[in-house]
């Protein structure tokens, strides 16, 4: 895992400086920390980072604009835990933002090593590494369309019985729905990329074998509760994610589609219902959503509504 | 749709996961919802079957709605709009958490309907114990217009109970 890769952190606060570079030294990646942006882009240019982690407040600046559109490609990561709902759609809107991180400590250390050890490590798939070592993992192989409701109820059943409460039940059915009902007929594409089953009932039965075939797991360690749903088609984009993600936060209306067999809001409800969204990218194989609820804090508990999210692509092999 | 006659004034349903009873009322109509609003809960029709063209006032009790998914607030927003087209004066009662929860996420679910009532989420600080009580929007109309949501006394050990969510978040469909 050495090689010659590095974290740039661009932020103005001595003591989250600290923080964030403890967090990333943990690693034993090397951590360059900066104040500016104009220190910044004398660091990238002379050699460039595989992760730029900068301040919410800067990255949506127009400077940093600049930075990220001449070094198109660079994956950041943006810290929010300082942050308000409000301040998201500026974020949302950076180019190149891969990952968002909107919790305080100790979530902000947890949520920032699972993803910077993804990165580093080349492997971004399973739901295991946002968990405890030894969670007992449970999952279920939809075989058949119609298989959605049982799956979720099953869901929901074992979360009411391991005593995570109503709410927490209910969100996880939310986003379990939510989830396979996106990889049951959206993600299905033919050839060209056009979706296949995008028009279809949502209650008919329909057999899956192979590429069709949907896997719902879930698993708790006491932190988090993590609910995950894949494809086997890979169709799932960035600019669609994003597009999703900002919907969630914004209060437009006409946000539902009125004219079509699925409804449009499906991504963006998983996203305003969790406490941190990761999507899994292998273009064209596979796509992998995790919903994470954080089943220690109260909401009051926590410093911010805002939802943590990562979009990681898997590196050519 | 298969409906039953249960009375001359109250006639119950069910579509799909979801339980519908409308009781006619001297001003119009008590709709109770109870279960699932999913794919399978077509709500648009209930809309076109209840007796609104000779007196509007329509109520709907979702005290019992433990699920709706996007599929399903589409149909409850179909529901508003036929309502509201056919000048129905719709007053929401006893919204529960996950039609509280999908109201905070789009706008429309909650549409022009008065809230009377909603369930909010409360923790006591002493006991740890949760509840989902309903707050009456008119009793507590100043606070909840400042964000505020009163503490109410703990069923268990009498502690005090405190809201348990974002006041910004939670209370958005309110306004």
């Amino acid at each position: 895992m050495r090689d010659d890769r590095y974290i740039l952190v661009v932020h103005g606060d001595k003591k989250t400086q600290r923080i964030v570079h403890r967090i990333l030294g943990a690693t034993f990646c090397p951590v360059h920390v900066v104040d500016t942006l104009a220190q910044a882009e004398a660091r990238i240019a002379e050699r460039r980072p595989f992760l730029l982690v900068v301040d919410h407040a800067q990255a949506i600046g127009a400077r940093a604009r600049a930075v990220l559109a001449e070094h198109h490609g660079l994956p950041s990561l943006v810290l929010m835990h300082d942050a308000e709902e409000g301040e998201v759609p500026d974020v949302l809107d950076v180019d190149s933002l891969s990952y968002l991180m909107a919790n305080p400590m100790p979530l902000l250390a947890e949520e920032m090593i699972a993803t910077v050890l993804k990165l580093l490590r080349r492997e971004i798939f399973g739901l295991e590494k946002y968990l405890a070592w030894g969670v007992e993992v449970r999952e279920r192989v939809l075989d058949d369309a119609a298989d959605r409701v049982a799956a979720v109820t099953e869901l929901d059943d074992a979360i009411h019985a391991c005593a995570l409460g109503p709410r927490a039940a209910a969100a996880a059915s939310l986003i379990a729905d939510e989830l396979l009902s996106n990889a049951l007929y959206n993600a299905p594409v033919d050839g060209a990329g056009v979706p296949v089953r995008r028009d279809e009932s949502r209650a008919a039965q329909r057999p899956l074998a192979g590429r069709e075939v949907v896997t719902l797991r879930y698993a708790c360690d006491a932190r988090y509760l993590a609910i995950e749903v894949r494809d086997r088609f890979g169709s799932l984009d960035r600019p669609t994610i994003m597009r999703c993600l900002r919907k969630a936060v914004s209060r437009e209306r006409n946000k539902i589609s009125m004219s079509t067999a699925g409804a449009g809001i499906g991504l963006s409800s998983v996203y305003g219902t969790c406490n941190h969204l990761v999507f899994d990218l292998d273009p064209g194989s596979c796509t992998e959503v995790i919903a994470l609820i954080d089943v220690r804090f109260r909401p009051a508990e926590l410093a911010n509504a805002v939802c943590s999210f990562g979009v990681f692509t898997q590196e050519a092999r | 749709m298969s409906g039953e006659l249960a009375t001359a004034a109250t006639t119950t349903r069910r579509l799909g996961r979801l339980d519908v009873q409308v009781d006619r009322t001297a001003t119009g109509c008590v709709v109770t919802l109870a279960g699932q609003i999913d794919d399978q809960a077509a709500l648009e029709a209930v809309a076109a079957e209840l007796p609104v063209e000779r007196v509007g006032e329509v109520v709907i009790d979702l005290d019992g709605v433990r699920f709706i998914n996007s599929i399903g607030v589409r149909e409850w927003i179909g529901l508003l709009r036929r309502l509201d087209a056919r000048g129905a004066r719709v007053t929401l009662r006893r919204c529960s958490e996950p039609m509280v929860h999908q109201m905070n996420m789009v706008m429309e679910a909650r549409g022009d309907a008065t809230i009377e009532s909603f369930h909010v989420p409360y923790v006591c600080d002493v006991c740890g114990g949760t509840a989902s009580r309903v707050l009456p929007v008119a009793a507590h109309e100043q606070a909840l217009r400042a964000r505020k949501v009163p503490p109410q006394p703990c069923s268990e050990c009498g502690g005090a109970m405190q809201f348990d969510d974002f006041p910004n978040r939670y209370l958005l469909f309110l306004d």
